[in-house]
């Protein structure tokens, strides 16, 4: 029995985390995760602030998926004080949630296929995603941390020029991700790397609490939010799900995840070309209690929020899906042959650390120390 | 060996080898699109500024600070690259259009913006005594007149503090920023937790129960997180007080208070009423909000007493012929002296007159009573005798 | 094997994230790609402090990372260049009340800032290509130094 440490700093690794693997000889048994690097108190420093100041904090809880942060909070805000907002922002908000799933999901695969040694397919799927981010730049304004939405709408509108230009694009860019999706599935190394590899069973989904496409891969389709949405009701959205658990199958869901939120923003599209009027109503926030779901990415976002009148957050929880996906890391690190293996198998669950540490205490020389906050 | 022919032959059969030289000379992707945000904006017109502010108070990153510049004789606001995260705050809060972040001001201009700020304003309902100076100096017209008192419109009120400056009175516009709200948030926290656990020491603190002012209460629920006793929120009533007094420290408005006095600014100032150019109108008596115009007895015309007298302004201003004139407070009060001291007596004369014509009539009544018996018993008396009299002239006459 | 051969004259860059929210990362990703592609101005992004010429550093100091930042610092070989990518890096950011140092000049010295919530690849990119040449001559020097002395 020996112990590898992965982390902070690997190569494979886009954040800090400490990973200790317990190795019999070649084989993983166990594995010890060690977080708190990336510990910023973004929940604290919310409290008492405006919350139009706190939707551009809740933005960069992660980087990866900020659209959809932003999205959980404004609804949960408008679900509290009950403003309905127009069908324009309700549709440019799905277009725009869906183009940074696309966006997620393919640097998700593109990881993978780093620490599977496959280079030339991660740089394809580099390259194709780029033209997401264009059409993300385009109708927002930045390619990451848009803020593109308000409590009551969205911040801009898209006119026909940009109409044309995403219809073109998304031609473009779904016969790509059909080739790469193509050669993904029927490239021999990758099968011989992924499939049968951190195999998580359908009764240990249940038991772990995983979500997201590492749910679905395992047979739970309704684990997706996305179906208790109205407007994704509206477009008619049906999951993606498999049956085998293992690494293939977690990034065969993405891929097919990534056709979904095309055909999702076409429809959607063609929907907001219906619609006429404004793209954000005047709200008034009234005070309360609510909690707000919404399928991220890497599965299930919960925004649990107090308010008072006139919109100052007198309290807020956000409960992210690593902790976990990370969770059920343990259990497919059964199957897990290498310690190579063990490595891609931890990028096939997509973690995002910056997502999950956001505790209010820090435990010092075993006492627990409530963290103040210092003003500048 | 086999698979990386594959790939190989994967590679060409697909010609990525012409996408990828085209993607390598792809020059658009160097140059940013039209709605690219810059960081950080830019003070398109600063010509235009009114050196408000808001764009400071709405900034989440502390990214803006006011710095006074020569070429425009104003405050203008100076954006830190180093802490810009192109959020575009500022751009939307701006009352007079200065900044400007890619085409964001042009294409957002007319649209719904709730105004975030680091300080938010209120008018203390309790001490103001609606002199409108607030309405005057606002300027972007927030401040609105409701069912007789002045209320701030926050969503959209930036925070200027020209309404402070403006203020006769001493806190009468409360200013809650975030520090002290995420301090009374920590700390009602705690005392809730402490509730919770039954650790809560209750003593009994204040003397009075303590009432809600329902002006400046941001219905924030912290003094009911806390409370032993019981609030109700929505009518704004303490229902059930212990008198434990943690209300009082957690409330960030200081909406839940026994007591507060009014305390104008300014003492050095007084106003007098010149009745030389006095028409006897009474307008001023009626637009004052602190009580201190009276009428004189004497000469029938308003004065105004220094002592009560907040300094407002409010009756100067709506004096028809401007007989409201700023002195010094030794003159007014000399001035005034001689008006109070004489409807002092004529109140007093007035008092005695009324007490003396109330014992009169007491008196003149039992007068009558008295008189009424007497003059009775004598008709009796009378009637008894006569009867008398007759009867012996009957009898002798038989 | 040839690829580890012309990677060894090229110029190191580590990636340290000290606790941002991932974009300024994903950016750095994106440089990968062929369209920025930041190998062909022999750029080389790993993750080993040990070998890197170039740290670049993203996200606001944590408190848990302030130790660590200078360690890795003190791992890095001597002529080094630190670029700091990203709003939270150059001043804290928005997470300026949070757990934070806020800025990593306030732990090791920083020779370029970048700013931008995130900034965009191109200009990463231009960025480590105008600073890191320095380096490389430094280290060219050191190296001939040190053959002039084994010759002596």
């Amino acid at each position: 029995m020996s112990t590898v440490p992965i982390g902070p700093i690997h190569p494979v690794l886009k954040e800090p985390l400490r990973i200790k693997l317990v190795l019999d000889g070649e084989k993983p048994v166990d594995a010890e995760i060690e977080m708190g690097y990336v510990h910023r108190g973004i929940e604290k420093i919310m409290e008492g602030k405006h919350c139009h100041k706190g939707i551009h904090l809740a933005e960069r809880v992660c980087g990866i998926c900020s659209y959809i942060h932003t999205m959980t909070f404004a609804e949960c805000i408008e679900h509290i004080s009950k403003i309905e907002i127009p069908d324009k922002a309700r549709y440019l908000r799905v277009i725009t949630c869906e183009l940074e799933r696309i966006h997620s999901h393919l640097i998700a695969s593109a990881v993978y296929n780093l620490s599977i040694e496959h280079e030339t397919l991660a740089m394809w799927l580099l390259n194709v995603r780029e033209i997401v981010m264009d059409l993300m730049e385009m109708i927002s304004g930045n390619r990451i941390n848009m803020s593109y939405n308000v409590i009551g709408g969205v911040r801009r509108d898209i006119n026909r020029e940009m109409m044309d230009e995403i219809y073109k694009k998304l031609d473009e860019f779904e016969e790509e991700i059909k080739n790469i999706i193509e050669v993904f599935e029927t490239g021999p190394l990758i099968a011989l790397r992924s499939k049968d590899i951190g195999i998580l069973p359908y009764h240990e989904v249940m038991r772990t609490r995983a979500v997201g496409p590492v749910c679905r891969a395992s047979g739970l389709p309704e684990s997706d939010w996305r179906l208790r949405h109205a407007t994704y009701q509206e477009l008619d959205f049906k999951p993606v799900w498999r049956t085998e658990g293992d690494n293939f199958a977690r990034m065969m869901v993405r891929h097919e995840e990534v056709l979904e939120s095309v055909r999702l923003i076409r429809k959607a599209l063609e929907y907001y070309e219906e619609c006429s009027g404004d793209i954000r109503v005047k709200a008034e926030i009234k005070g309360g209690k609510g909690v707000w779901k919404n399928e991220a990415h890497r599965g299930e976002v919960t925004y649990k929020m107090e308010i008072t009148d006139g919109g100052i957050i007198k309290r807020i929880m956000i409960r992210t899906p690593t902790v976990m996906n990370l969770e059920a890391y343990k259990y497919m690190l059964k199957t897990c042959p290498t310690v190579a293996d063990a490595v891609s198998t931890y990028t096939s669950i997509d973690p995002c650390i910056s997502c999950t540490e956001r505790s209010i205490y820090i435990v010092k020389d075993g006492k627990e120390i409530p963290v103040g906050v210092k003003h500048p | 060996m086999a698979s990386s022919l594959w790939y190989l032959y994967e590679f060409a059969r697909r010609k990525w080898i012409k996408r990828f030289i085209n993607a390598k000379s792809d020059k658009s992707s160097y140059i940013p699109p039209e709605r690219y945000r810059k960081v950080p904006p830019i003070v398109k017109y600063p010509e235009r500024c009114i050196s408000c502010e808001g764009c400071k108070e709405s900034c989440p990153a502390f990214a803006v600070e006011m710095i006074y510049s020569e070429e425009f004789q104003k405050n203008i606001p100076l954006i830190d690259e180093g802490s810009c995260i192109a959020c575009a705050n500022c751009v939307e809060m701006c009352p007079t259009g200065v900044l400007e972040i890619d085409k964001h001001r042009i294409e957002t201009e007319g649209l719904f913006f709730d105004k975030p700020k680091y300080n938010n304003l209120l008018i203390d309902d309790e001490v103001c005594v609606h002199c409108g100076n607030c309405e005057r100096a606002c300027p972007i017209n927030v401040i609105e007149r409701k069912e007789g008192r002045y209320v701030i419109n926050m969503s959209q009120c930036i925070s200027c503090k020209e309404c402070i400056n403006a203020c006769p009175i001493e806190d009468a516009i409360i200013v809650v920023d975030e520090k002290t709200l995420k301090e009374k948030i920590e700390k009602a926290f705690e005392i809730k937790t402490k509730k919770i656990m039954g650790k809560l020491e209750v003593k009994e603190v204040i003397k009075e129960v303590p009432h809600i002012v329902d002006s400046i209460c941001l219905t924030c629920g912290l003094c009911k997180d806390v409370c032993v006793g019981e609030i109700d929120l929505n009518k704004k009533v303490i229902v059930n007080c212990v008198k434990c007094g943690f209300c009082i420290d957690v409330c960030p408005t200081t909406a839940i208070r026994t007591h507060k006095e009014i305390v104008p600014k300014r003492k050095d100032i007084c106003y007098m009423v010149d009745e030389d150019m006095c028409i006897g109108c009474r307008i001023c008596q009626k637009v004052c909000g602190s009580g201190a115009i009276k009428i004189s007895k004497e000469t029938k015309l308003p004065y105004i007493i220094p002592d009560l007298c907040v300094r407002g302004g409010a009756c100067a201003r709506e004096c028809p012929v401007g007989a409201i004139k700023i002195v010094k407070p030794e003159e007014a009060e000399k001035a005034v002296k001689v008006r109070i001291i004489e409807d002092k007596i004529i109140e007093t004369i007035e008092k005695d007159l009324i007490s003396f014509t109330k014992k009169y009539g007491k008196v003149k009544e039992e007068i009558e009573k008295l008189s009424i018996k007497k003059l009775k018993e004598e008709l009796r008396k009378k009637v008894y005798e006569e009867n008398k009299r007759i009867m012996k002239k009957k009898r002798e006459l038989q | 094997m040839i690829k580890e051969l012309f990677r060894k004259r090229s110029i190191h860059v580590c990636v340290v994230n000290t606790g941002g929210c991932n974009g300024c990362d994903i950016e750095i990703v994106s440089c990968l790609s062929p369209r920025y592609d930041i190998e062909q101005y022999g750029i080389y992004v790993h993750n080993n402090p040990r070998e890197a010429d170039v740290l670049l550093i993203t996200g606001p100091v944590t408190l848990q990372w302030a130790e660590r930042l200078k360690e890795i610092y003190e791992k890095t070989p001597e002529p080094k260049v630190v670029v700091a990518v990203g709003a939270c890096a150059l001043s804290g950011g928005i997470f300026k009340e949070g757990h934070v140092i806020g800025g990593v000049h306030k732990v090791i010295p920083v020779d370029a800032k970048i700013p931008g919530c995130p900034p965009r690849p191109s200009e990463i990119i231009e960025t480590i290509l105008k600073v890191a040449p320095k380096a490389i001559a430094m280290r060219e020097k050191l190296i001939k130094e040190k053959m002039e002395k084994n010759e002596v």
